[in-house]
């Protein structure tokens, strides 16, 4: 009841949400319900601390609401909420990420307006899962990259830029026209 | 069965070396040990540490300054107190010192006093050209300094002034007697620069006053060394031979001035600008075509 009087009052998160919840299979843990919550805990952990993580597209797209909501909740209400604290404190369980959420990432998004998050699509990796009798299983994965905006690291996607007069453009526009020219003298000689 | 392009050139040479009664002009030899007594000589003793401060400014933050060492740190070491992306990604460095005007100089030379240094990337909108310039140069010293030490023997080179828009950069080697390389020589001349070229040297500079290289008899105002070969040359050069991509030497012919110098033209892109084998194998075509066409 409580969790529901919090959201209604918060605005709606910047992504996507909405679709099927997926089981989000983990070594160790029995999949259920409560185990799906483990699985995006570790995954909300982990961008948390490391701010830009590569996972499986389903997980990273499953994680990202979870981690917007957080990272919202600090924003809008603070470190002395109740609810928020209670949020902070379970889906943060390395306890120095609380404070990392509270003085580094909040902060960063004090005034600015959701999404706080970024999800990229990397092209899928075959990875190899086992051999068995001499046959090799692959598998293919949809990878997924997900980030906290704002994080010290290098654009995913670079920016376009005009280049025209770099090095590769100017050799290749050259190549490109004498290239043309030779065709056409080539045409004009086998038509007459 | 592999043979080392030494040996292969080397064999070729014995066989057509024809007598030839030409005077040399002295000029210094340019050795390793040479560089090392012209910095002695332009920064003075390397074991005494004098501290400058220098302000690196970064587009996307706010400048930084840093503890450095006056005449032994260069603007690389410098950047790498940023981030060691930052650092090598530069490929020229602008500086403005506390005293005096602005330059640009290589990101491998010595800082010699308390200035602004501003990194200058392939990814530049202001000094494409220079750049530019910079890569052109730096292609033809690899080329030189691969050949000398393929060739090992008594080999000298001249740099003539190629712009990107000539594309194809050209080497003049004095000393193979009007001897131009045949295709297979070439192939095993172009192995052997890309494994020289993968072993990521760099560029060291000396920017050299002009008493200095009037004394030494250095014709030019900087000083390169790339592994072992020194150059000289007039202007700066990019960092590293990392910074090559896609690199082919594809022709030799007798000089068009002189008939015992042979020019090697060759054509090369920044790894940072990858391309496709076809758009590279049409660069490479029409850079043939034009290296053959020009007197």
């Amino acid at each position: 009841m409580a969790s529901n009087r919090v959201a209604a009052s918060l605005p709606r998160i910047g992504v996507t949400i909405g679709h099927v919840p997926q089981k989000l299979k983990t070594g160790g843990i029995e999949p259920s319900r409560r185990a799906r919550l483990e699985v995006l805990r570790r995954i909300v952990t982990r961008t948390v601390r490391e701010e830009r993580v590569e996972l499986k597209w389903n997980r990273a797209v499953e994680a990202r609401p979870y981690l917007e909501r957080l990272i919202q909740l600090g924003v809008e209400r603070g470190p002395l909420d109740e609810y928020t604290s209670e949020m902070m404190d379970w889906w943060l369980p390395e306890k120095d990420l609380i404070t990392k959420m509270h003085e580094v990432i909040v902060p960063r998004f004090q005034n600015r307006e959701s999404p706080f998050t970024s999800l990229f699509r990397l092209p899928p990796q075959r990875l190899q899962q086992y051999i068995q009798n001499k046959r090799e299983v692959w598998k293919r994965y949809d990878i997924g990259v997900l980030e906290i905006d704002g994080n010290p690291f290098p654009p995913v996607q670079a920016e376009n830029q005009e280049q025209s007069n770099s090095i590769l453009d100017a050799l290749l526009s050259d190549a490109l026209r004498n290239h043309h020219i030779t065709l056409q003298e080539k045409l004009e000689t086998s038509a007459k | 069965m592999k043979v080392p392009v030494r040996s292969l050139l080397a064999l070729r040479k014995t066989s057509t070396t024809s007598v030839a009664a030409v005077e040399k002009t002295p000029s210094p030899i340019l050795s390793s040990e040479f560089f090392d007594h012209i910095r002695h000589q332009v920064y003075g003793d390397a074991k005494k540490v004098d501290k400058i401060v220098v302000t690196v400014k970064n587009v996307d933050e706010d400048s930084r300054p840093v503890l450095v060492n006056r005449n032994v740190s260069t603007a690389f070491h410098c950047f790498n107190h940023l981030s060691k992306q930052f650092a090598d990604d530069s490929v020229l460095v602008e500086v403005s010192p506390s005293v005096g005007g602005a330059y640009f100089s290589s990101v491998n030379q010595p800082i010699a006093d308390q200035s602004e240094i501003t990194r200058i990337g392939f990814d530049t909108r202001e000094h494409v050209n220079l750049v530019n310039e910079a890569y052109w140069r730096s292609c033809s010293l690899v080329t030189a300094a691969f050949l000398r030490e393929a060739l090992s023997g008594d080999v000298d080179f001249g740099f003539p002034v190629d712009n990107i828009q000539n594309g194809f950069f050209s080497v003049a080697v004095k000393g193979l007697d009007g001897n131009v390389f045949t295709p297979d020589e070439l192939n095993t001349i172009n192995r052997f620069g890309k494994t020289f070229i993968r072993e990521e040297k760099p560029f060291e500079t000396l920017s050299i006053p002009q008493s200095v290289s009037e004394e030494s008899g250095i014709q030019g105002d900087h000083l390169v060394r790339i592994g072992r070969q020194v150059f000289a040359t007039n202007g700066p050069v990019i960092r590293s031979t990392r910074q090559i991509g896609r690199f082919s030497i594809f022709k030799s012919k007798i000089g068009a001035s002189d008939d015992s110098e042979v020019l090697v033209g060759g054509v090369s892109i920044p790894h940072c600008q990858p391309t496709s084998s076809y758009s590279w194998s049409l660069i490479a075509k029409n850079a043939n075509q034009k290296f053959s066409r020009t007197q």
